[in-house]
């Protein structure tokens, strides 16, 4: 076969051929001899083959543009509360005199999220707010940190911290853009043989900086994958594989 | 979905106003696209609910990362199916981890390992319904006259009253066109 001529490509007839129309024996034999309109029709073919039934729309409902909207407005306001709560000084050296949370242990169960909540000592809370407090403290050295990402699109929700204060090992997580939607927020810290993982606490969503005793022998033995998940009032202590935000703690 | 036909400029500016920060480009995207992410969710999932808490998640994800939108890359609409996908493949994931402990939790729920994407040729399939949407006239018609109702390109000339060497061409340059946008899905910049 010779060479095409590129002026005599049959460029119209291409889509006949595409779509399994006759074509004159001329075209088939100049497309069967030439690359780039075998490629063509290679193309065309494609295109025509999804757009030959076009799928029927399933519209979401009504209202749903609202909660859309609503989720918007929230992380706004917890932007601008954020903004408010960055007078306050910055995370890296913090004189202050945080109370620890009270240890939640390796596994929350919901009996002690019930009996916690009845006595008032559902962890977290003070945090950057306690900076304003005039009484001299001890000195929180920050060891490492991470932001806290959102698994598929990297979105940065918040940003946690390894912490020494005195000989304690804390845990500082902030995450003004998390939401429990009627659940709670979990932390954990997943090993990095990514086999083993422990529930270090609770977090209340949006409430500043929250800190959670964790403790050397926890990071000494790789447990430095800060993952928050949103769990359910359901009975299982164990993830509930909604994993919303994580990060790699840099030692 | 909007079905009047837009010029693609349009579509670029509510690209670029949305990438400013512009919530009534938001809002236009979910006028148009909302329909779209809806389907992809539901016949990926197969549970209303579900598909409803993706659809929402994929346009708060889209105003949270407006910034990593390119209108130099590619439209709108497949950005939004490259979030799309991601979404369905957290719950494919998520409803996966449920029955399993939280070993494999921690093992299984690694960014890197998605699901695989959703019936790509669902997704393509209706990035291109949208894209032929926005083609322009006659070019949109030809289109649809010679492959949906699948008429001879003559009865398409007739119908538009329009030459048959214009009708052939404009279906070639409008599928030429829409062969663009079939890229735009398969290249995942989400």
């Amino acid at each position: 076969m010779t060479t095409p001529d590129p002026r005599t490509h049959p460029e119209d007839e291409l889509v006949l051929l595409a779509t399994g129309h006759p074509v004159p024996p001329e075209v088939a034999a100049h497309v069967d001899g030439c690359s780039p309109c075998t490629e063509e029709v290679a193309a065309l073919r494609e295109v025509a083959g999804l757009l030959h039934e076009p799928p029927d729309l399933v519209e979401p409902p009504a209202g749903l543009w609202d909660k859309v909207v609503a989720e918007l407005d929230r992380d706004d306001r917890e932007a601008r509360d954020e903004r408010d709560r960055d007078a306050a000084p910055a995370l890296t050296v913090v004189d202050t005199a945080p109370s620890p949370s009270p240890s939640p242990g390796r596994r929350v169960r919901v009996g002690w999220l019930v009996a916690a909540a009845a006595a008032g000592v559902l962890v977290g809370g003070l945090g950057v707010r306690a900076l304003d407090g005039p009484e001299p403290s001890p000195a929180t050295v920050v060891l490492g940190e991470t932001s806290l990402q959102t698994l598929d699109t990297r979105q940065a929700l918040g940003a946690a911290s390894a912490v020494r204060v005195d000989d304690h090992l804390d845990l500082d997580v902030e995450t003004p853009a998390l939401d429990a939607r009627g659940g709670y927020l979990e932390v954990w810290l997943i090993n990095r043989d990514l086999k083993r993982m422990v529930s270090v606490g609770v977090l209340r969503p949006g409430d500043g900086v929250q800190r959670f005793a964790i403790g050397q022998d926890l990071i000494d033995e790789g447990y430095v994958i800060v993952d928050i998940s949103r769990e359910g009032y359901d009975d299982k202590p164990q993830h509930s594989g909604d994993s919303v935000a994580r990060g790699t703690l840099a030692l | 979905m909007s079905t009047e036909a837009e010029a693609d400029t349009d579509v670029d500016d509510v690209a670029v106003r949305l990438r400013a920060g512009s919530r009534d480009a938001l809002e236009e995207a979910w006028t148009r696209w909302s329909g779209l992410v809806h389907t992809l969710a539901v016949r990926a999932l197969g549970d209303h609910h579900d598909a409803e808490d993706v659809t929402q998640q994929v346009f708060v994800a889209a105003w949270r990362g407006r910034h990593t939108l390119d209108p130099t890359r590619g439209s709108v609409a497949g950005w939004l199916v490259g979030i799309t996908r991601h979404k369905i493949a957290d719950v494919h994931a998520q409803r996966a981890r449920h029955v399993r402990d939280a070993e494999a939790v921690a093992r299984e729920a690694l960014p890197t390992s998605h699901a695989p994407p959703p019936d790509e040729r669902l997704a393509q399939r209706l990035l291109l319904a949208d894209a032929l949407a926005r083609l322009g006239e006659p070019r949109a018609t030809a289109i649809r006259l010679a492959l949906v109702d699948e008429l001879t390109h003559e009865e398409v000339a007739r119908r538009l009253d329009l030459p048959l060497g214009t009708v052939k061409s404009h279906i070639r340059r409008g599928l030429l066109t829409l062969r663009q946008h079939l890229e735009e899905v398969t290249d995942d910049h989400a």
